[in-house]
Order: C-alpha cells, then structure tokens, then sequence
C-alpha cells in the first residue's frame, strides 16, 4: 500500500518536473495576452470570426506549451471575450505539437502518418470547436479592460508581476489538479501492467487508450516520443492517435477548468462528444497508416511511466523513490522549477500585501517618457517581429535539441561505456538509469541527420537498429537482474555500438 | 420560435449523445480495470526458436529449408514453433540483420540488401499465411537463389570469423 502511494506521489511529482518549463511559457504568454488588452488579444483569435479556429490552431501548433501551460492562457482568452469554441480549440492543439517533437515524429514515426495526425487534429479542432459554439451560443465573457501601461521597463515589470500574481492564482489549482490526476492513475495501473495495451490486432485498444488517456499528462514531446515508439513495435496506430489527441491534449485539470467555466453539464458533453470523434477518426486511420514490414514486439514499454512505478520486490521504496525523481529531473526543468518558486513567492507576497494592485496602479500612473534617439514601434511591428521570432526561435530550438553528429557521437560514447560497464559488473540501477539517455541519444542521431539533410544509409539504419534491440533486451536483463545475461548483452552492445560507430566513419 | 426548437433538439441529440459515451467508456473501464494484469506479468521479448545465430548459419538453413520444400530432402531439425514455410519466411526477412552482425563492410552489406529487399518487401505485402504462397510462383525460386547470389558475402563472412578460443579448448580436452 505503501509502496501505491510513494508510487503516485513520485508520478504527480515527475509531471510537475516535465511541465514546468511549458507552465512558464504558458504564463509569459498569458501574461503577454493581458497586457496587450482585450482587443488585441481578440483580434490575434481572428475576433470571433471564421479565421478564429484556424488561428487559434495554427498558433497551437507554434507555442511550446502543454496541456497544463495551456490553462492560463485559455483563462486569459476568456477573460478577453475569445468564443468558448476557440478558446477549446487552442487548448486541444497547444499541447499536441511543436516544432521540436513535430520534427522528432516525422524523422522516426512515419512521415505520411504524422502529417495526417497533424490534419486529423486540425479536423478535430474545427469541428468540435465549431460543435461547441453551435450546442452552447454566447458562451464568451466581456471584461473590464485593463488600462494601458507606459512602455519601457515599466511594461516589462508589469509581464512579471502579472505572471507572479497568476502563479498563484486559481488557475494553478487547475494545472495542481491535473499533476495530482497523473499521479492518481497510477493507482489503478500496476507496474508494467500497459504493456500489452495497445496491440494492433486488439480492436479494443483504442478504446482502452482513451480511457485512460484523459487523466494521463503528457508533454508533446513525450507524447511523440511514444508515438515512435508504438510506430517501431508495430502497436495499433489507431491507439496511437487516439493517445497523442486526448492524452497530450486533455487532462483532469483542464477538464475541471472548462467545468468551471462553463458548466459540468458542458463539459461532459463536450468531453463526450470529443471521445467519440477522436475514436472514430482512430479507427478510420489506423489501418491505414500501420506500418509496413514492421514485426510486431508484442508489447510496448511506451506507458510504462502512466503506471505504478514500483513492482513487486522493490525492498527500499522510499528511497528507490528519491533515486527515480533525482534521476529523472534534467536541468532545463531544475531552472524552471526555480523560476516557478521565484514566481510563486513573489505572487505570494503581493497577494499578501498588495491585493489591491498598487504596484500596477503606481507603474501605470507614469506617463511615457520622451524618446530622444528611440522610437515606440506600432503593435503590428510588434506582433510581427514576435510571430517571426517564434518562427525563428522554433527552427533554432530544433538544431538545438538535435545537435551535429560529432556532438552526439561525443555524448553517446560516454552513455554507451557508462551502460556497458554497468551491465557487465552487475550495478542495476545505474544501467537502468543509462537506458533511457542511450535510446534518446540514439533517436537524436537520426533526427540530426534528416534535419542537416545527411540521410542515413540502409547501412546505418540497419546497425542502429542493432544497437537499438541490444539496449532493450539488456534493460530486460538488468530489470530481471539476470547477472550473466546482462553481461552476456553488455558485451554484445559494446560491439554493436563499436559497428554502428564504424559505419559512421568518414561520413561525417 | 423554430430556431429555438432546432435549437433544443440539438442540445437533445447532443445529451443523448453524450450519454452513450460515457456510458460505453464506464462499461470499458470497468471490464478493463477488472483485468488488471500485475507487475510480475511483465512482458519478455520473446527470442523465436528458430532464429539463427548468425548469417552462415542463415544461409545454411535456408539451403536445407528450400532442399526440404523442394525436393522433400529430409531435414535434421524441424520448427518446433512454426511451420517450414514460417521459418524459410522468417529466415530470409533476418538476413539483412544477420549480416549487419558483423564487421561486413557496407559495400558486401548491400549486396545481401540488394538481393533480399524485393522478397522482404513481397513478404510483408502478403495477407494469408505463407504456406499458402510462399511455395507457388518465382518466390521459392528466388529465394533458392540466394545462397549462390551471396557467395562471394559469406567467403568474406567466414573469412572474419575468428575461432572461439575458449570453446575450442574445452572441446579438445573432451573424450
């Protein structure tokens, strides 16, 4: 018992590392909606019109959030008069793709199958956005206005003082519900016990996805990380879909947010109709889209992290605990941790102290300053520059995360001696640890290539492959602590990098 | 007035709708999370019995499988999972990876590619089982081919292979 609770509080605690970066963004942008005003946030929607659902998917598809960094900008669309329609509509594709894990799934999920998930999403969007203003007319809410605020650093100060007081704001209950929904859910799924679950002869599968895909959290690249994977052991693709719409797209914090503001009855039926939609469209491309010559594993290790994260036999829970969240925190979310802390305190000391806002109020009070060698720039420059710089940003973060190949080899060779070795002397936890950061690794390299257009030959893709199926049969041994295996498939790793290396040689 | 009837039958069909959902999605989740599998059902990749160790020994498999189909030569070790055809199936989908298990060098790599890819692609364009094709047309024939198509492979193949030590030296010491 003690071991499902430890387990789901190590799950919730896992989600709130991996969402942490995307709820700042969603809250510099939420802030960046509020201080621009009702109308310019409007018309950025396409003001109610036939462009809104468009838009609102297009500008999804840009902005690195995920279901949870969504929530406060949805609160600020409302806030800004945006139709309950639209606002769902972002909300659903936001967290589906970004640049980042759109590039990680047509390199390694099939091409053809990701563009038609990306359209099938677009179809998703459109109908049940224009499903819920059609059901559920005037559902937008007008606001005050808030004043404007003199340019300069003021402005800058007001962004951040907005997503302090936002950061402990009521929409941080949503986004805590929908960490505390992930972490429940592994409650009900013992370890391992999904393994099996998305089998591409099981016509159940995709139901039994979307069931459990609603209170699942996951980032877009996550989700996509898990479409490949489903992809290359042959899995049910209409699963696939049904797991990358609802569970990167909805969660039970966002559920309850829509309830909130719309109405229980609403939701469910929204919720309801969005369920049937997905499965249909899953069902209709699935077979389609399954992958040709692909042998199918039999299972998938793709959902191992929506279970319990503790099997039978795990004598110290606590502290295999403190070694699973230490293990899985990576920098970029240590810092965003931080920031949130830094946000929440700062929140939480003008909440205390200044309710009323007169911080703003004093920011605000200034006039602006006479510009001598500056000039004020007109918002639609503004707009501009920021939408090219999201363009811009988002192809620089692709070569960023998928770096040159002499740079993942060099990170790769250190992994694969660090796993070896941990394989042949015995040390479980430590390869088990190497594992996942090998297969990563491994994945980088193809995406770097189809991304620097230097295309892998049969050759390369082949002693990949190898190295690929050697990790997984060893992260086996090592999870079954079979000593001799382990070495036994330590030592065939070493040589099938040592070849996979080889092939590389000169091609770089 | 009409358009608040069309209105209120579509919030009807909508409800009713929904209901249906949700409805299907308690009765899936409760025949679901009664057959919860527990952690010590943990999957295994399953190694098939009939996968050779390495690409000689490929080749000779598929030299005694086809002999067997062909001219009903009489074989030494039956498929003890699958059927004959399975295996031959099998045997000859590995051999791109057979042989990549080695330091081939990707120029002879391509020539056991090049000599199996049409086959493979063949294979998994079938829909029936393949004892029901595989021995019928020029895909037998084809396949029968292979050991002489990738001779000069396997010279270089065996040429690699260096000597188990170990086990040589323990297969001496034996009476």
């Amino acid at each position: 018992m003690d071991s499902m609770i430890i387990g789901a509080i190590v799950r919730t605690l896992q989600a709130a590392m991996q969402a942490a970066p995307t709820v700042i963004v969603g809250l510099l942008v939420a802030a960046i909606f509020q201080r621009i005003g009702r109308d310019v946030t409007n018309k950025i929607f396409g003001s109610n019109s036939w462009r809104s659902l468009p838009q609102a998917w297009g500008l999804g598809m840009l902005l690195p959030v995920c279901s949870l960094g969504a929530v406060p900008i949805m609160s600020e669309m409302r806030r800004a008069g945006v139709a309950g329609g639209v606002i769902l509509a972002f909300g659903l594709t936001a967290p589906l793709f970004n640049p980042v894990s759109v590039l990680y799934g047509l390199t390694l999920s099939d091409p053809v199958a990701i563009i038609v998930f990306t359209f099938c999403s677009l179809i998703i969007v459109t109908v049940m956005g224009t499903a819920w203003d059609w059901f559920f007319t005037k559902s937008e809410q007008a606001i005050e206005p808030i004043g404007p605020m003199p340019y300069g650093w003021r402005r800058l100060v007001a962004v951040f003082v907005t997503m302090a007081r936002m950061s402990v704001s009521r929409d941080m209950l949503f986004v805590l519900a929908g960490l505390v929904g992930a972490g429940l859910l592994s409650l009900f799924l013992p370890a391992g016990s999904l393994q099996s679950a998305a089998e591409e002869k099981d016509i159940l599968a995709p139901a039994r996805m979307a069931l459990i895909a609603i209170p699942v959290y996951a980032t877009p690249m996550v989700a996509m990380v898990q479409l490949a994977s489903m992809f290359q052991h042959g899995n049910s693709i209409a699963a696939a879909f049904t797991l990358l719409v609802l569970g990167t797209g909805l969660n039970l914090g966002m559920l309850w947010w829509i309830a909130r503001q719309y109405g229980v009855k609403k939701m469910l039926s929204w919720v309801g109709m969005l369920v049937a939609f997905v499965l249909i469209l899953a069902y209709a491309v699935g077979k389609p889209l399954y992958p040709k010559g692909v042998e199918p594993a039999g299972h998938t290790h793709a959902f191992d992290n929506y279970c319990a994260p503790f099997g039978e036999g795990v004598e110290d829970v606590p502290a295999a605990a403190l070694k699973m969240l230490n293990d899985s925190l990576l920098p970029h979310e240590l810092v965003s941790l931080v920031g949130i802390g830094v946000l929440v305190l700062v929140g939480g000391c003008l909440t205390i102290w200044d309710r009323q806002g007169r911080f703003e109020a004093f920011l605000a009070s200034a006039k602006n300053e006479e510009l001598k060698n500056d000039i004020v720039l007109p918002g639609y420059v503004i707009g501009g520059v920021s939408l090219c710089g999201l363009v811009i940003a988002s192809i620089a973060a692709c070569y960023m995360y998928y770096p040159s190949r002499s740079e993942i080899f060099a990170e790769m060779k250190i992994v694969n001696t660090e796993l070896v070795s941990s394989a042949t002397s015995g040390d479980w936890d430590t390869g088990l640890y190497w594992v996942p950061i090998h297969e990563d690794w491994l994945r980088k390299l193809q995406v770097s290539a189809y991304l620097r257009r230097q295309p892998l030959s049969r050759y390369q893709q082949m002693k990949i492959k190898i190295v690929e199926e050697g990790i997984e049969l060893l992260e086996h041994a090592l999870e079954d602590k079979e000593k001799e295996e382990a070495e036994l498939l330590g030592k065939r790793l070493g040589i099938a990098y040592f070849r996979m290396r080889m092939s590389f040689a000169g091609a770089q | 007035m009409a358009k608040t009837n069309k209105h209120s039958q579509s919030n009807r069909l909508g409800r009713c709708l929904c209901a249906l959902v949700w409805l299907s999605i308690a009765l899936l989740g409760s025949s679901m999370l009664g057959c919860q599998k527990s952690a010590s059902q943990e999957e295994a990749h399953h190694i098939p019995a009939h996968l050779p160790a390495n690409f000689e020994q490929a080749l000779v498999r598929i030299e005694q499988l086809v002999a067997h189909v062909k001219d009903g030569a009489a074989l030494e070790q039956k498929p003890t999972e699958v059927t004959v055809e399975t295996e031959l199936r099998d045997v000859v989908r590995w051999l791109p990876e057979l042989a990549a298990q080695s330091d081939l060098k990707e120029v002879d790599w391509n020539v056991v590619d090049e000599a199996t890819r049409d086959l493979i692609d063949s294979f998994s364009q079938a829909k029936e089982p393949p004892e029901k094709w595989l021995i019928q047309g020029e895909t037998l024939a084809n396949i029968a081919q292979l050991p002489q198509q990738l001779a000069a492979v396997r010279e270089k193949y065996r040429a690699m292979q260096v000597p188990d030590v170990v086990e040589d030296a323990e297969s001496e010491n034996q009476p």
